[in-house]
């Protein structure tokens, strides 16, 4: 029974959404990354959030990911989760704040049922209700570590959210030229391109409005409710490829990457501060925002960290030598060619990349999904020769001058 | 159809082609493994068995803070040596074993074997580094999640003496002395206790050589100094502010058939209680899946959870098993380190273990699994 409804939702193709009377669609972007060997077929579907997102739009928006895999109009969520687990990985949506990705894992011959599951999940997701309201409702129980709000910081009232608020995010969000598509693995080159192309040529939705409502400022968590207060300094944007994004990105390892770094030896080994520091760059449409944190325990004088902490930095990067380029050079390599585990680069909140089959697809459908001319991580790291001890030491002083600086305290309970 | 049919039942396989690999035991009792991988990385990983040296409430957690001590190196430049030529170093410390590991490019397999050599040899810190290092496990146990200290909890109350974390607190740490983490270093990186592992693009003869010479000459166990102190139960142990529930089934040691079937089981209750955090550590003697959780009455609805609606949870169990199986096994990294840690206390596992048990994974296998979350048989902690 469940073959015969499994197999008529994989060969008639679908479209969903009607034509817009005079206009024309417009395609979403497919790459495709044929590895034959590989015993599977893996999706990675980013969706580009809309301009401008208020705190109310930021919480719906992640409550949408969450609400994705719930069902579609096309099959029901039990269906999609079964057929989107064959290959022994269920599908997940991981939501940032400026964009979404769907991620789907198939065996081998699995192309025309993974087309099928992301035409499904992009062009009609069924967003009930009441799954709507359950998602939310659950967003808001959760409790997180005190790393877990260093890494996403804002305070998202997901109560708040409507399913009008979702669904007209839905409808602002989900459209072609917001789409990218990176598949690889076991498949031929172009037959993604034709077969997903196909199934979505009719997909023109209409542009919506967005909703009327007063906007809420995005606010950041007021505390970590625990011991721990989380300080950052947070850097200007880098654009993979822009002049001098490769002297910034080795500032960022020099700072922040690994145990020998500026942020570990200073803060860990000569004061003791902190069991945690973290160096990271955070994907965003404007490009990689690089973020320096330190988890310590609350004191009396916490107000008076962040100034120590740039000021201490800024001292450190006056002693660095050939020897911290070449570190730092090594270990972006590593990061993007072989695996390095303190790898500073993320795109989800659970953990940087790592040089998986499928981080690498979501390495070459971010740089698309921001436009950016390097296309994928390898040739990223080409970024990284001719750059000189003075450069690198300039970009970092400059990284750590110009950073907003923020802390979260403890609970006033745990002092 | 066929094609249908064919992906409905296919699934994707975890290991790689066949390639060379060879296992050792030198004369001294260290065991040495290598294996083949097509990834341009190495991983070498070492394990020191810790289960002839248990934790009490004298010892506890003081191997914790001798693993943060250790891997500074002779000269407390380990990391930077390491990291000039692209390899990095981590490690942890559980009831059964302190795990230590350097990944890097494969070029580099001498410098991380020369590493690891260079942990196992007698360790000499001053007071003063002690005193510092206490401050920086204090900041770690800060920021612990919840879970953590449940599973302390559940393992604790599930196991008694014998469930006793190795994280250590505040007051554990106190006792250290130069003589004291000297004395557990000859004990834990012992000979008889050690098993080293490399996997990655390496060609394997040479590197059982080079393994061979390494660890050789690593001494057997010297004679074991008795640790007391003060009784330091009524002390502080930093955990004031966690509260939660917890439940504990325990399962056998990584070679156990149960362990996949009830990692399912668990997964998929948490697919259904949102917040419910999964907790299993490899273990060589029973260890135990821990349910945990911060909302109050969940394990109450776990247990009165009607037969047929845990049951419909299979397939969300079986994905969800799938991913973290594949997921111990993806990289040569990972899967270096599950390797590494069946040799030294699981006679016979090999991670392909892990993913036949995943293939055996049946309805009724499945119910039974959950049906243990509800026995009388699970341990249960509960911190107001």
């Amino acid at each position: 029974m469940i073959s015969s409804v499994l197999l008529s939702f994989v060969l008639a193709p679908q479209s969903a959404g009607q034509p817009r009377p005079g206009g024309s669609p417009r395609p979403i972007t497919i790459i495709e990354v044929p590895e034959p060997e590989l015993d599977r077929v893996v999706f990675q579907a980013f969706v580009r959030a809309p301009e401008n997102m208020d705190a109310r739009d930021q919480a719906a928006w992640v409550v949408l990911g969450n609400s994705l895999l719930r069902g579609t109009q096309i099959i029901n969520g039990g269906d999609f989760m079964r057929l989107g687990s064959q290959a022994g990985i269920p599908p997940r949506v991981i939501v940032m704040g400026d964009f979404l990705r769907i991620e789907l894992h198939l065996p081998r011959r699995g192309v025309d049922v993974g087309t099928a599951l992301v035409e499904a999940v992009i062009t009609a997701p069924s967003l009930r209700p009441e799954v709507v309201e359950e998602v939310a409702r659950n967003l808001q129980r959760q409790r997180r570590s005190v790393e877990q709000i260093a890494i996403n910081p804002l305070d998202l009232r997901f109560r708040d959210v409507t399913h009008d608020d979702v669904q007209n995010l839905y409808t602002r969000a989900f459209r072609p030229e917001n789409i990218v598509v990176v598949a690889g693995g076991a498949l031929e080159r172009g037959q993604v391109r034709e077969n997903l192309g196909r199934r979505m040529a009719r997909w023109n939705p209409e542009t919506p409005a967005r909703l009327q409502r007063r906007p809420i400022i995005i606010r950041p968590v007021e505390t970590t409710d625990s011991s721990v207060t989380i300080f950052e300094l947070s850097g200007n944007p880098v654009y993979p490829g822009k002049p001098q994004s490769g002297a910034r990105i080795l500032a960022l390892y020099a700072l922040g990457a690994g145990k020998d770094c500026t942020l570990w030896r200073v803060f860990r080994e000569e004061k003791a501060w902190a069991y945690r520091t973290e160096g990271l760059l955070w994907p965003t449409k404007n490009g990689w925002v690089p973020r320096l944190l330190l988890m310590r325990r609350a004191t009396a004088n916490d107000v008076d960290v962040i100034p120590i902490m740039r000021e201490a930095i800024l001292a450190d990067i006056e002693t660095w030598d050939e020897a911290t380029l070449a570190r730092a050079s090594l270990l972006a390599q590593s990061s993007l060619i072989r695996e390095f585990e303190f790898s500073p680069w993320w795109m989800s909140s659970d953990g940087p990349l790592t040089r998986t089959f499928e981080d690498r697809l979501a390495w070459r459908g971010y740089l698309s999904v921001i436009g950016a001319d390097v296309p994928d991580e390898r040739l990223l790291a080409e970024t990284f020769a001719n750059i000189d001890l003075p450069g690198l030491k300039e970009q970092a002083r400059k990284m750590v001058e110009e950073a907003n600086a923020s802390f979260i305290p403890a609970s006033p309970m745990a002092k | 159809m066929t094609t249908l049919c064919a992906l409905l039942l296919g699934a994707a396989s975890f290991q790689s082609p066949s390639l060379p690999r060879e296992r050792q035991d030198l004369p001294n009792g260290v065991r040495i493994y290598a294996e083949q991988r097509l990834e341009p990385i190495v991983s070498v990983v070492m394990v020191a068995n810790a289960v002839s040296q248990p934790e009490t409430e004298e010892t506890r957690g003081l191997r914790h803070m001798l693993e943060h001590l250790v891997v500074k190196g002779q000269d407390r430049l380990l990391d930077r040596r390491l990291e000039a030529k692209g390899l990095t170093l981590t490690a942890t410390t559980t009831r059964d074993y302190m795990v230590i590991q350097i990944t890097g490019p494969q070029e580099h397999l001498d410098d991380a074997i020369a590493g690891m050599k260079e942990i196992t040899l007698p360790i000499s810190v001053t007071q003063e580094e002690i005193d510092k290092e206490a401050k920086i496990l204090a900041e770690e146990l800060a920021l612990r999640p919840f879970f953590a200290f449940l599973f302390d909890s559940a393992w604790s109350a599930g196991f008694g003496d014998k469930g006793i974390s190795a994280f250590g607190d505040e007051a554990a740490w106190k006792i250290a002395s130069p003589e004291i983490l000297k004395a557990i270093h000859a004990q834990q990186f012992s000979a008889p206790n050690l098993t080293v592992a490399v996997v990655g693009r390496v060609n394997v003869e040479p590197t059982m050589r080079k393994l061979s010479e390494a660890f050789r000459g690593t001494p057997g166990s010297g004679p074991r100094r008795t640790i007391t102190r003060a009784f330091l139960r009524d002390e502080p142990r930093g955990e004031a502010m966690v509260t939660g529930e917890a439940i504990g089934v325990s399962v056998g040691g990584l070679n156990d058939g149960g362990i996949v079937p009830q990692m399912a089981a668990g997964f998929a209750l948490a697919s259904r209680f949102p917040g419910l955090e999964v907790l299993y550590t490899p273990s060589f003697a029973p260890g135990m899946v821990v349910l945990a959780t911060q909302d109050q009455g969940v394990t109450i609805q776990i247990e009165r959870l009607p037969e047929v609606e845990k049951n419909a949870l299979f397939r969300e169990g079986l994905a969800i098993a799938g991913a973290w199986v594949s997921g111990l096994q993806n990289t040569p990294d990972r899967y270096a380190r599950i390797k590494a840690i069946g040799m030294a206390g699981a006679s016979g596992f090999d991670p392909a273990q892990l993913t036949r048990q995943l293939s055996q994974l049946t309805p009724s296998r499945f119910s039974a699994a959950m049906n243990r979350f509800s026995s009388v048989t699970a341990t249960r902690v509960e911190r107001r």
